[in-house]
Formats: C-alpha cells, structure tokens, sequence
C-alpha cells in the first residue's frame, strides 16, 4: 500500500525533529504522516488518546466519527473531554483538544458514530482507518468497508484490564469477521475500564498507524497482541484468514 | 490426559478465574474440552456453547499459542486459550 508524501515547511521540520531521528522512518517518513487522512472511530477512552497521538506525530488530517454529548462518566478516560465541555458534542470536544494541541492538523469533527449508512463515505475519505468503537455493529461495519476498498483497518479493543490490537490489511490478513464471524451475543456495551488501560491500547494502535502509512518497522499484521495489565502479561499470537469468510473469503 | 485452560476478557470474569484444569481422555479435541468445561463450569455454559451444544464460534481459541480447528486433537499437557471478542473503546 503506497502513501502519498506531503513536503515538510521549517516548522514542521523543527516540531518533528526528534522523531526523524528514529531509523528508517526520517523525513520521508514524516512526509508521508503529513500527506495521510486517518479516520477514527470513536474517540473516547481508546479513540481519545490514539488521536492524540496521531496529531502529535504529525498526521495531515483526522477524520472523527462520534456521537452524543460529554458526561461525567466519560471522564476517567475519556482524556480529550474535559469538564467544561459537559452536556455538549463529544466530537467536537475532542476536535478543539487536537486543534489545541497541533493546529496545523486538519480535524473533521461528525457528530455520528459509524454506521451501515455512512460506513461507506466516511472510510472513502480515509487513507486508513482505526477502529475504536465500543459495538461490534460498528466493527463490523467498518470492516466491511475497508475490505471493500482495500484500507488498512487497525483494530483495537479493550475490556477490564485487558487489550487486543491487530493489524487488517485487506487481502493479506485475517479481517475482523474472520476473528469474529458473528455479533457476539455476550458482549455488553458498558464494561469496566481505566483510562490507563485503554491509552496502552491506543498508544500500540496508534505506534501501528504510524509504521503502515510510513513503511517501516514490523506491524501486526497476521497477529494478535494481547495484554493483561493485571498481570502485565503480553502476548503475540498468529491469527489465520478464514477462507470461508463471508467478507474476505474467497 | 490433562489440559489447561487459560481464559481471557469476559469469560475469565464471568469464571472468576483465569486459568483451569480439565482431564480428558486420549484422542479428546478441542471441541471436547470446551464442551466438558461447559458442562463443569455452568457460569461459562452460555459464552461457550450454544443450546444446541455447537461451541460458539465468536470465542478465539488457541492451544499453546498458534490458532486451531476445534477438530484438532489435543495433547497432554496442551494449554488451551478461550477468548472472548472484546470491543470496549
């Protein structure tokens, strides 16, 4: 999958130094990060801090797709609402935090979360995409998508103080409906978490985004890691393509 | 022959422990130790299998850490993993 490279100004150069100091990724890799659109779904206790880190590495545009409005609730995780936001649209909090932080990063803010309606467009305007979204309509919706347009879809999840983040490369990996070929009746959309659990999801999340659009490193493509942080056992399993999956099968 | 078994996400939570024995017999395959922890651990029944005694096929499962068909035979000593799909964001 190629990448289109966005030419660096001074202030760019200057603000991204140190990480062009990492091997094999230097300035063409920065350049690439500028020229990529990553859409984000959602961006509350994973999506939040992932898009943060994609702003500060210097990711060209963020595409945020998350509905309703800031609750107490969201915020012992939820790192890009703040408590003077409370009771108005989550997406647009979090679009104002990222501003904040780097205004050079172009943010789109849909007050939606991803659905079978809008899947569709809003994978269309993305380069790559990552899946935060705490239902697996959503998922799957998603996946969908970036299988049928061939997007890398990075997808990260949590529960309690566990993650799982893998790499979908359309075509080459393990799709989510391979993993998960049906909507999984025992998951509930509330469930036990710390911010501090989710951000490790995010930072990994966000760590493969930035290798898939710059070209280097070794990502998770065909493999799942899992963490528990109660135990801080990390995990790196292969996952196979299901060849009779009804998304990416043949 | 003896198995262990790992859980992760919901299914560790809903067993209150993430890690057990079963004893099975020779030539016994995944299928058969998810079945028999089933009916062992009645709390773990409905995320593992479904009413008609089919395991569920949304739960990940692993034996010592590669990916497998629940017709695979085990081995004494194997350690299964069971994940349960987790999507919290």
């Amino acid at each position: 999958m190629e990448f289109k490279s966005t030419p660096l100004n001074p202030e760019e150069k200057a603000t991204y130094e140190w990480q062009m100091w990492v091997e094999d990724f230097g300035e063409a890799g920065q350049e690439k990060l500028k020229g990529a659109t990553a859409l984000v779904s959602r961006c509350g206790g994973l999506g939040g801090p992932l898009c943060y880190h994609l702003a500060s590495a210097g990711f060209g545009k963020i595409i945020i797709a998350h509905a309703g409005h800031v609750k107490h609730s969201d915020l012992n995780r939820q790192i890009l609402m703040t408590h003077d936001w409370l009771g108005k649209p989550r997406a647009e909090s979090a679009a104002r935090r990222l501003r904040e932080l780097n205004p050079r990063l172009e943010v789109e803010a849909v007050p939606e979360n991803i659905s079978e309606e809008n899947a569709a467009d809003l994978v269309g305007k993305a380069d790559l995409v990552f899946d935060c979204a705490p239902l697996f309509s959503e998922r799957f919706a998603m996946n969908r998508e970036c299988v049928r347009q061939s997007k890398p879809m990075i997808e990260a999840a949590m529960f309690d103080l566990e993650g799982q983040i893998t790499t979908i490369l359309p075509g080459e990996t393990p799709c989510l409906s391979c993993l998960y070929p049906a909507d999984p009746p025992q998951w509930k959309r509330e469930f036990p978490v710390f911010g501090a659990v989710s951000s490790i999801a995010a930072s990994i999340a966000a760590m493969e985004g930035i290798k898939v659009v710059s070209g280097f490193g070794e990502t998770l493509a065909g493999k799942l890691l899992c963490y528990d942080a109660r135990t801080m056992n990390f995990r790196r399993v292969p996952i196979k393509r299901n060849p009779e999956c009804p998304i990416c099968g043949n | 022959m003896k198995i262990t078994i790992e859980l992760w996400g919901q299914l560790k939570q809903v067993a209150g422990e993430s890690c057990l024995s079963l004893e099975l017999p020779e030539g016994a395959t995944v299928q058969d130790a998810i079945r028999l922890l089933a009916s062992q651990a009645v709390s773990l029944a409905s995320s593992l299998v479904e009413e008609d005694g089919t395991c569920r096929p949304s739960n990940l499962v692993f034996v010592n850490d590669h990916q497998i068909l629940l017709s695979d035979p085990l081995q004494d000593g194997n350690t299964i993993t069971l994940m349960s799909p987790i999507a919290g964001g």
